[in-house]
């Protein structure tokens, strides 16, 4: 793969992917790449141990960051993953409708700021209050989600689910996904479960037909390296 | 302006509707994408000192921008609503059309959210002078960062009259232009003093190119109007 010229390892007239696997910000990108199917090197940045190199593709040291076969470098796991999405239109990750579009967006940023942002102030909280605190905040943010995605079922793009555009994995799960992953972290650290009642169906329905498409499992961390990999958040 | 009796808030029937507060710079962002886009609309201007009572009915999170569609869809969060409309109107062009060009695009408007504007209010509400020093320079280092870009993009597309997308307002001053107006802020009540320096060149080459612009002007407030707006963030 890589000329021992090179500053830095990269694909020579390929994508190359700097990636790590428990991360769940690089999991978008990579993703992206395996949805739309289309061919990418990756290389596995150790987030504790970075390579001295790893300067010279991303100043910031942070993961994902994608090589171009131009030598463009581009950074920011929803930029990477807008970039396939644009790059590669055949593959349909995202709807050409502008309001379709819009409607997404504001899936996501519902999804972040009301799921993910909350799992880690769950596993960072210091004393049980506020652990209780943060997870009726999570549960909350579920049940919005949940109402979301109902909403969302009733539209001609989603015709049903169980994804958000239908039967198909898309941009919506590829840019979620690896956080509804990490669930199984907090149940291992906080015994944190969302509960099976109408509230929750439709986060339930979702997650559960999540769980068994390839678009997950394919590039899932395995579960005692995820489960490892989140204790340094605990306080 | 009608609205029909069963209707609990005010809105403009078959045309878009947006509530916005001038002064708001995220509202601004959605103001500017209708004007470049030339797309008519109805403005509901609101009092963000007096929510009008209904306003919790068009965004329940009681923030500006807000856009009602003609099919009576609402869209919240201003990079969402700009980006709608660039969607909705490709013949704006307020976005190229090339993924990578789209991709980088996108990473230059990053550069304010996530370096600029937390800074900036950070330097407002600092208590200590150390503290102020020290968000000074985070805004500095961020508008090195988009000078960096600017250069590099006038590379790309070979053409110099100090948009980003050289000749042509988009995204990337739509999305941005408010923040750099709110500077001035800083620069009154904490010192902030942008260098005429190399490294800040090209920021000030296309700070002049779209201070020209009506795009710009047709919203901008004055150094000490903004200076007086933002006081209320001050330590």
């Amino acid at each position: 793969m890589s000329d021992i010229s090179q500053a830095y390892p990269y694909e020579e007239n390929g994508y190359t992917l700097y990636s790590c696997a428990t991360c769940p910000y690089a999991q978008r990108a990579l993703r992206a790449f395996c949805i739309a199917q289309v061919p990418h090197k990756v290389v596995e940045i150790d987030l504790l141990n970075k390579p001295s190199w790893y300067h010279l593709v991303n100043p910031q040291l942070k993961v994902p960051t994608l090589r171009t076969p131009s030598g463009d470098l581009l950074i920011e796991s929803l930029v990477i993953a807008e970039y396939v999405a644009d790059q590669f239109p055949k593959a349909r990750l995202l709807s050409l409708d502008a309001l379709e579009r819009a409607q997404l967006r504001l899936f996501i940023e519902l999804f972040s700021t009301r799921i993910s942002s909350v799992f880690y102030r769950v596993l960072r909280a210091a004393d049980v209050d506020d652990q209780e605190m943060e997870k009726k905040k999570l549960l909350e943010g579920v049940r919005e989600v949940s109402r979301e995605l109902e909403n969302q079922w009733e539209r001609e793009s989603g015709k049903g689910g169980p994804f958000w555009y239908g039967d198909r994995f898309a941009y919506a799960e590829v840019a979620t996904v690896s956080f509804a992953g990490l669930f199984r972290v907090l149940d291992h650290y906080r015994g944190f479960q969302v509960p099976d009642t109408q509230e929750y169906k439709g986060f339930n329905k979702w997650f559960g037909a999540v769980v068994n498409h390839p678009g997950f499992t394919d590039v899932k961390p395995d579960d005692a390296a995820l489960i490892a990999s989140y204790k340094r958040f605990l306080p | 302006m009608s609205s029909s009796s069963t209707t609990e808030y005010p809105y403009e029937e078959g045309s878009y509707t947006l509530y916005v507060t001038k002064y708001c710079p995220f509202a601004q962002r959605a103001l500017r994408a209708f004007y470049a886009a030339k797309v008519p609309y109805k403005l509901v201007e609101i009092d963000l000192d007096n929510k009008p009572t209904w306003y919790h009915l068009v965004n329940p999170q009681l923030k500006v921008p807000a856009l009602r569609l003609p099919s009576g869809e609402i869209l919240i969060e201003s990079l969402v609503i700009s980006e709608y409309v660039a969607d909705q109107f490709p013949e704006a062009r307020l976005l190229p059309t090339d993924a990578l060009e789209r991709a980088q695009l996108r990473l230059f408007v990053e550069i304010f959210s996530s370096k600029i504007v937390p800074n900036l209010y950070g330097a407002l509400r600092a208590a200590s002078v150390e503290e102020q020093e020290t968000k000074k320079e985070g805004i500095l280092a961020g508008i090195r960062d988009a000078s960096r870009q600017l250069e590099n993009q006038w590379k790309r597309v070979n053409n110099n009259e100090g948009l980003w997308l050289g000749d042509r307002v988009s995204l990337a001053e739509i999305n941005t232009v408010s923040f750099v107006n709110q500077l001035a802020a800083v620069e009154i009540h904490r010192g902030l003093v942008v260098p005429q320096s190399q490294e800040y060149a090209a920021f000030n080459k296309w700070v002049e190119a779209y201070s020209a612009r009506p795009e710009y002007t047709e919203y901008s407030l004055a150094d000490d109007v903004i200076a007086e707006k933002l006081r209320k963030f001050l330590a």
